[in-house]
This record gives structure tokens, sequence and C-alpha cells, in this order.
């Protein structure tokens, strides 16, 4: 949808603010009650939630037009959801759909930032958004004893995404993923320096037209090499394979799985066991786009319809993802499950977790920015007593570690998978 | 008019660089919030505050807001002040204003348990102080707009009824020592601040300053900056942590031991508000108000569909004339003995507890969280339509409340039945009762409109500017949202005793230079 068909969303929200606070029920004090990371760095209420409601709503109705602090208050959002779900705890509103529309249209407008195009430039030659050489892709992989879907079949494609292929400190993360997931008799493959970016993240950024690009060519690789499942690493490749494809009607007919949800599952069947104790206290923090981003998408067409005067509702009745149904509980119960690990809880978790800093594109855009929200969340991790802050996102561990080093922080930051692995 | 250089240069050496803007996008978030239209009578098609503020600031320390006020009145300019914004009183509504966006003075400063008070900044959320608060076995009075807003701007500025005012009364009873940032920028330490540096009283010595200060309504920022306040705190009998369970949407409250949760209901108005009258005889409950079944529903339900589906099965028609009661014991004889008084009353006036009802999901859970805090006020009042007014909004008597009732149900009538507004049961929906009604009752006779719909707005503007004339008449009080600012005032105040007179002289006693924005209070004499 465009931008001008969430006016009535623009118009309807009333300036309550839900969409800056963790929920009440989960009784935030005075630490670490703010969800969030834009408004809680920049104080100003436009970079809210609902101030961006509020400036669409002043250039849809031709109050303002498009300036270099508008384009800054735009860009400086994680686009991570948290706004979303906290304004749709109480009110039937879209303010996660409403900010895609809203980049989209400076992208279509012409209206762009330079850190960003670069990043598309990439995208456009390379396939990828790390701004690296597409051939380098499946390094990697090198030496691993892994199926080349190029040339093998296998039942499961492992997809590495763009982060974790080019930035070498993690790959680690992808290896050892191939690795547990041979060691649980995973019939598993990758397409090396074939793989392609998702198209997710520029899709986030504004640049709506990629998505399109990937999505198919993608999905032409899985059907030749005949993959059922793709497993990933990536929470931001997870999101999009499993909800943007299907919102843009070209969902994959493969199975996505994110690995947490995978090796949850080989735990319970008892294919995976851990023998080795692992004396570390840890706290787990939840990716965007892994946990209230990462539910189903929920198809609907229809339109607005009034009962009872003028009460909103929808014909046909529409669904609206609240969060619910994210990916919560399968990367604490393998974390419950490896031997000497104690698992204590931050303040903002699950479907109100604050975001690591990297979404968005203000990794690229706003790299200052970024790490001030990732050291927003190591204080925070730090408050629970951990030794370690767990994950499960390549652009969150690269976050995170990225501010530990600058802080010269004790706090160790893994990647999930690398706990299993050292427990095995 | 924008600001000269050299005021903006004043103001930018105060609060540094990052905490000053005049980008347009950022003021537009300054110049919109729900109810502009039907609060300030503009035209329906126009979202935004008629008019936006030259810049915003964010100013980190009293000495920052002092400083201020002096390049206010220097340049001639009007700051306007505000804690969560979520009013239109609350936003810079004159030209030639800046506003003054107190989000960074964020503290609970000091929670004294032994003379039962805390001290807190502008930006502390009711939520948030309660949280705080209850870790200390205390908890604070609490505002019907809910968790989001702040407590400071309340007791400080504004009005200040919420559920609990049946124990906890309003804002204007509540506030203690303050410390005040008049309009021309110099500080004010009221009550005993000013004498012995503690915090305990608003008062004295001498003639008290409270009246003037913020009087029954509030200023709403027309005088001067509020930037540290303490306020009352009361006894609280639960634990020393809210525990909840479930996911987004709805989380279920672990209710306290000696605390209960129940959505009382009667088959008339007189019912209803005879057993109010015995309830705040018997002082049992925790807290206690009216809300209309309606709300009730919303808060209890899900999304709009959900609150559509359970009203067609008439369980919330059949507890149209509901009031919400949350009890709580310190003692297990105490909470026995509430809740025998409630059944005695429920008995004596033919009242009842829907068994239906309560197993609605969240049904006991959403009373709960409403009456901990305002919880659940936005699905109760803004998910159905996105917006509200009042008609008729009434402080005085619970029989004066009963005649708002009705008059608000008159007056709404012809629009609902137009389908203007959203049509349900008793349109009247909030009533609360301060200390035990020994002084008095809040009715909002509430109606939701579509702030998207222009017919709808239309109606709102109308019935809001029709409700002052009509309080006035039928002699139900003076209200709240249809009496701030200087036309409502200019209305209403040639029928009680030309209170606005006395605000005028006031405005131009403490604001010589009219350097505090005017708007939702009063133009200087
Ligand atoms: S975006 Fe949602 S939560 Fe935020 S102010 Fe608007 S309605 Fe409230
Ligand atoms: S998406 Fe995240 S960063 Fe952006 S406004 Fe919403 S909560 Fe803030």
């Amino acid at each position: 949808m465009a931008l001008i068909d969430w006016k009535a969303d623009m118009v309807r929200c009333e300036r309550c603010s839900n969409c800056k606070w963790v929920p009440w029920q989960k009784g935030p004090g005075q630490e670490f009650a703010q969800v969030c990371p834009s408004i809680s760095k920049h104080n100003f209420h436009a970079y809210s939630g609902a101030g961006r409601y509020h400036s669409a709503l002043a250039y849809v109705t031709d109050k303002i037009g498009y300036t270099d602090g508008w384009l800054d208050i735009i860009y400086h959002c994680q686009m991570c959801g948290a706004c979303d779900i906290t304004c749709k705890t109480n009110r039937d509103m879209e303010p996660q759909e409403m900010l895609l529309a809203l980049r989209a249209q400076c992208v279509e407008d012409g209206q762009l930032i330079p850190q960003l195009m670069e990043v598309m430039e990439g995208l456009k030659d390379e396939d990828n958004m790390m701004k690296s050489k597409k051939a380098d892709r499946g390094n990697w992989a090198k030496g691993l004893k892994v199926k080349d879907l190029t040339k093998e079949k296998a039942e499961v494609v492992y997809h590495a995404g763009c982060r974790i292929s080019f930035d070498e400190g993690l790959h680690k993360v992808a290896r050892t993923a191939i690795s547990v997931l041979q060691k649980a008799g995973v019939d598993v493959g990758i397409f090396g320096k074939e793989e392609a970016c998702c198209g997710g993240r520029s899709y986030e950024m504004g640049y709506q037209g990629e998505i399109e690009k990937f999505s198919e060519h993608n999905a032409d690789m899985y059907k030749k090499a005949g993959v059922k499942k793709m497993i990933v690493s990536c929470s931001d490749c997870y999101h999009c394979f499993k909800v943007l494809y299907h919102k843009i009607g070209r969902k994959l007919d493969i199975e996505v799985i994110h690995i947490t949800e995978y090796l949850a599952q080989l735990i319970k069947e008892g294919k995976l066991k851990f023998s080795k104790n692992i004396p570390l206290r840890v706290t787990y923090h939840d990716p965007c786009h892994l946990g209230r981003l990462g539910e189903d998408w929920i198809p609907w067409k229809g339109v607005e319809k009034k009962v009872m005067g003028q009460l909103c509702l929808h014909d046909p009745p529409k669904v609206f993802r609240r969060g619910k149904y994210g990916i919560y509980d399968a990367p604490r119960e393998i974390l419950r499950s490896i031997p000497g690990v104690k698992l204590t809880e931050m303040k903002r978790i699950e479907e109100y977790s604050f975001c690591c800093g990297a979404g968005g594109g203000c990794i690229d855009s706003f790299p200052d920015y970024s790490l001030w929200a990732a050291q927003e969340r190591i204080t925070e991790a730090k408050t629970t007593g951990a030794e370690a802050m767990v994950t499960a996102c390549g652009w969150c561990e690269r976050n995170f570690s990225d501010a530990v080093n600058e802080t010269g922080d004790a706090l160790k930051i893994y990647d999930i998978i690398e706990l299993v692995e050292q427990a095995i | 008019m924008a600001l000269t250089r050299e005021a903006y240069r004043a103001l930018e050496d105060i609060v540094g660089p990052e905490n000053i803007s005049e980008e347009p996008a950022n003021m537009a978030g300054y110049a919109y919030v729900f109810m502009v239209q039907p609060y300030m009578q503009t035209p329906a098609e126009e979202y935004f505050m008629p008019a936006w503020p030259e810049a915003a600031l964010l100013p980190g320390c009293v000495e920052e807001v002092q400083a201020i006020q002096r390049v206010c009145n220097k340049f001639g300019i009007k700051s306007h002040a505000f804690g969560t914004g979520w009013f239109p009183g609350s936003l810079a509504g004159s030209p030639n204003t800046i506003s003054l966006d107190m989000r960074r003075m964020n503290r609970i400063i000091e929670i004294d348990e032994k003379n039962m008070h805390v001290v807190i900044e502008p930006y502390v959320a009711v939520g948030q102080l309660h949280v705080e608060c209850i870790k200390k076995g205390l908890r604070p009075h609490v505002i019907g707009p809910g968790p989001t807003t702040s407590s400071l701007a309340s007791h400080a500025a504004c009005c200040g009824m919420g559920p609990s005012s049946i124990n906890t009364s309003h804002s204007s009873r509540n506030i203690l020592g303050v410390e005040w940032v008049l309009p021309t920028g110099e500080l004010l330490r009221m009550g005993s601040l000013g004498q012995s540096g503690e915090w305990f009283s608003a008062d004295g010595p001498g003639p008290s300053l409270r009246g003037i200060m913020r009087g029954y309504m509030g200023s709403f920022g027309a005088l001067g900056v509020f930037t540290r306040i303490a306020i009352k705190l009361y006894p609280w009998p639960g634990p020393d942590k809210h525990e909840s369970t479930g996911r987004s949407p709805c989380y279920d409250p672990v209710i306290p031991e000696r605390m209960r949760s129940y959505i009382c209901a009667w088959k008339s108005w007189d019912d209803m508000h005879e057993a109010q009258y015995m309830i705040t005889e018997a002082e049992m409950t925790y807290s206690g108000d009216r809300a209309v079944a309606a709300w009730h529903g919303a808060m209890m339900t899900e999304s709009n569909q959900e609150f559509y589906e359970l009203w067609q099965k008439g369980i919330l028609q059949k507890n149209a004339f509901a009031f919400g009661i949350v009890l709580g014991g310190h003692t297990d004889g105490e909470i026995a003995y509430q809740e025998k008084c409630l059944k005695v009353i429920l008995e004596k006036t033919g009242g009842w507890i829907d068994e239906e009802l309560e197993k609605v999901p969240h049904a006991v859970g959403s009373n709960y969280w409403w009456h901990l805090w305002g919880g659940e006020i936005i699905k109760g009042i803004f998910r159905g339509t996105g917006s509200f007014f009042c008609a008729a909004t009434g402080d005085d008597t619970i029989d004066s409340a009963c005649l708002g009732s009705y008059l608000g149900d008159k007056l709404m009538g012809p629009y609902i039945d137009q389908g203007l507004f959203l049509q349900e049961v008793h349109n009247v929906w909030g009533s609360n009762l301060y200390e035990q009604a020994t002084i008095g009752s809040h009715h909002e006779p509430l109606y939701q409109y579509d702030p998207f719909d222009i017919e709808s707005t239309k109606a709102a503007i109308k019935l809001g500017f029709d409700s002052v004339g009509a309080a006035i008449t039928e002699g139900v009080g003076l209200g709240f949202f249809e009496n701030a600012g200087e036309m409502a005032h200019s209305m209403t105040s040639p029928h009680a005793h030309g209170f606005h007179k006395y605000m005028k002289k006031i405005k131009r006693t403490f604001d010589p230079n009219t350097a505090s924005d005017p708007h939702g209070y009063c133009e200087p004499e």
C-alpha cells in the first residue's frame, strides 16, 4: 500500500505514546522502560513511531515537504517493529507498514541518503548488502565438506546470508551451523558463491523493487536444486524469506526454518544431545526479525467497514500480527537444555525486546547511532549479571561485538550455535 | 513568525544544539494530538493545532528552564511546557510560541517512605511511578489517561481524576512541595519546600498559593513550568512487583492474594447510584468507578472485531449499568470484610456480578489493570473509532453525575441515531468519586467519533460547543474538556461568580510579558 493509504491510521493515532514504552502490564520502572531506540537517543517526539505518523500526516496534507532534517528523522529508525507491536497491544493499526510505505515514498521521490545509495549500488552490482564482491560470497565455506547445490541435490538448503557470508568474524556461525546440522544427520547443502541476497534489508530501506528480483531468482534456484526446506541463521533473512516473500505474493513453496527452531526440534526428538558442561551465566537477546517481526504473514485484502455507527472493522475481518507468535521459545529451550548454562532474562524481552541497533540500514547509514543502541542493550544485559549475551542473528552479533570492542566491555557475545557446538 | 536568529542562538546556548529544533517535520509532532478539532473548535478537515510551535526545546534541568523563560521575556516569545503531551491543552496554541518537551527531566528523585511522598520530575510516567512506589509498599494517585501520562503534569497543571479517586482523590489534593519556574524565570519553591527545603506540604506558612497555581482545572502550562513536585502516597496492599502472563495484545495480571477485581452491575441508573453511596459510605474499596459496559468490553478484547462479536452476544448490554471495583486488603480480615460489604451492598441494591461476563477472557484482568493505573484505556476508548470528546462533563455530587448522565444521553442521542458516534447502551462512559464522594464526583458523558470521518468529526465539534451551554443551563457543573481555554471560560464564567476575571488577573500578575502561552488557560487581563 502507498503512503497515502495509511492516512486513516495517521489521523487516528491519538499520541498516547505507548509506542515509546515497554507494555505497562510488564511493569517497566525507571530503568529500561523505553522500547524505541530512535526516540531514546534523539528525544524529540518526531523520532518515535507516533511522531513518524504525525510528520507523514503533515506531508500527505501538504503541510511540510522534504527537508534534510526530515530525512534524518526518517532514516534514523531501525524498522525494528517495537513501535508496531507496542501500539498494537492496544490499537488496530499498522505502524510498521506505514514506516515501510514512508521509506518507499522517499525512494520513489528520489529522497535518498548517500550512505544507503552506496549499499544499494553494491546490491545491484554484486547481489549483496555488504559492498563486497559476489565472487567471495562462498569463502566462509572453504574447506568444509558440504554439498554444493549448484551440482548436487540435498533436502535442506542452508542460507548463510550477506552479513554472515562476507563478515569474516561471523564465518564461524555458518561453519558451525553446517557442522552441527551434519552431526545431527541433516542432508544439507549450500549455494556457495551462487547464493544471492534475500532482498529483505533493501526492502526495509525503502527500495521495494529489489525484493521482486531476488525472490524470483531464489525461488528458481531452490526449485532447480529440489530442496524441501531452508535453514537460516540470520534473522533478517528468516523474516524476509518467511514473511516478506509471502507479503509480496511470492511465498516460497519450501519450508523456511530458523536454525533455533530446527535445533530445538532436534533436542526434543533426542537427535541432538549435549555432553559437555558449559558453566556460563547468559542472557538472551531476541532479534527483532526472529521475534516480534518473525511471525507468519497473514494475507488480507478488503475494505474498512463501520458498524455500530463508527466502530471500525474490516471486511473480511482482518487478523493483525501483534507479535504474539514470534520465535521466542525455541532459543530459550536450547539454552535451558545446555548443561551448565544459566539463563537470566533482561527487562525488555520477546515482543518488547530492544533492537540491537543494526536494523533498517542504520549500521551503514548512522554507525554511531547504531552502536549507541547496541551499547544501551549491553548495559541492560550486564544488569542481569550475565557473563555473555547470546543472540540468533548475524547483524545483532556484529553490532554487539563492535560495541563491546569499542567500550572494552568484558561481556562476551555469542551466536546461539556457538554454545550448542561447545556443548555437543 | 520564525524566531529571530538572535533569539534562536540564545536558546541554543542554553540547551545545546542537539536539544533545540525548528525542523518542520519535528514541529508536526508537537502540533498533533487527538480531539484537536472539538477542543479547538477548528474545521473537521484540519488535523493539526492551528498554531505550530516555532521551535521545540528539550531542557535538562531547572536552571535551563529558568534561562529559557528569561530569553522568552527578553525576545517577546512564549513558551509552552508539557509532560507527555497527550492533550490539546498541553501543546503550543498561540503564535510565536516554543514548545518545551520535558522528556529529559525524567527522574524519580526520592521516595520518602516515612512521610509517604515521592518527589518527581515532569517526564515520570504514571505507570513507572506506580512500579517504583509499590517496591516500598506505597502507591500514588493515578489518573484516568493512563500509565503513559505525566504524573507531574496532572498534579501541577492539569485535571486529575482517575479510577482510584474514590480513595486517592483528585490530583489537586495530592500535590505537596512544588518547584516552579515562573513565566518570568524566577524560581518559586512553594509550601514547606520554600521554608525548610522539605517537601511535605504545598501550603503555608501564610496563605496557600495552591489555588493560584492550579485551582481545580490546572493552568495547562500557561503559568510557567513545574520542574519538580512531591505528591502524596498511599498504602499498597499487594506485593512489591506487578506480575502478568501472556503475550501481546492482552496480558493477564496475576492478581495479588489480597486483591479482587469485579465488574458489578445494576438494572438502572438509580440502583447503581444508590449502591455508589453505600460503597463510599463503607469506605471499602481500593478503587472503584463507573465505566459503561462497552468500555469494559473493549478493554477485555484483543481487537475491534472481537469486541463486536462479544457485543453481538448481548452479555455487555445486560451489564450496561456497570461499576468496576478493585478491592485490596492489608490483612486477610480486611479483604474478607470488604468482600462481605460488597455482597451486602449488592443484595440491598439489586446488583450482581455476572458470571458469564467474568468468564470472558481478560474480563477480570482488564478491570484490574484499569483500576491499577488507568491501564487498557486505549483499548477502551480509542481503538474503536480513534478519538473521543465529552458532552457536559461535570464535577459535583453523585446526584449531579446522575443528572449529567441523563443530559449526556439526551445530547448525544440524535448524533448516535444518525450513526455519527459509536453506538452503545447508555453512553455515559465514566464517573469517578472523590474521597468516598465526600468532596464530590466527576462524570464524563463521553462520545467516540472517528477523526478520519469528516461528518463524524463535524458532529463532535458541534456537540462539543453545544455541551458547554447545555451544562450551564441544566446545572450539571462546570466541565473539563469543554471548559478549558479562553472561549469556554468566557462562556461559563458569568454563571460561576466571574472566576475568569480572577484568572486573568493571576495571569497578568505572574506573567507580565505573557512569556507563557495562555492557550488552555486564559489571556491576561
Ligand atoms: S502510534 Fe500507536 S501507540 Fe503510538 S501514539 Fe499513535 S496510537 Fe499511540
Ligand atoms: S521501528 Fe523501531 S526505531 Fe523505528 S520508530 Fe519504531 S520503535 Fe523506533
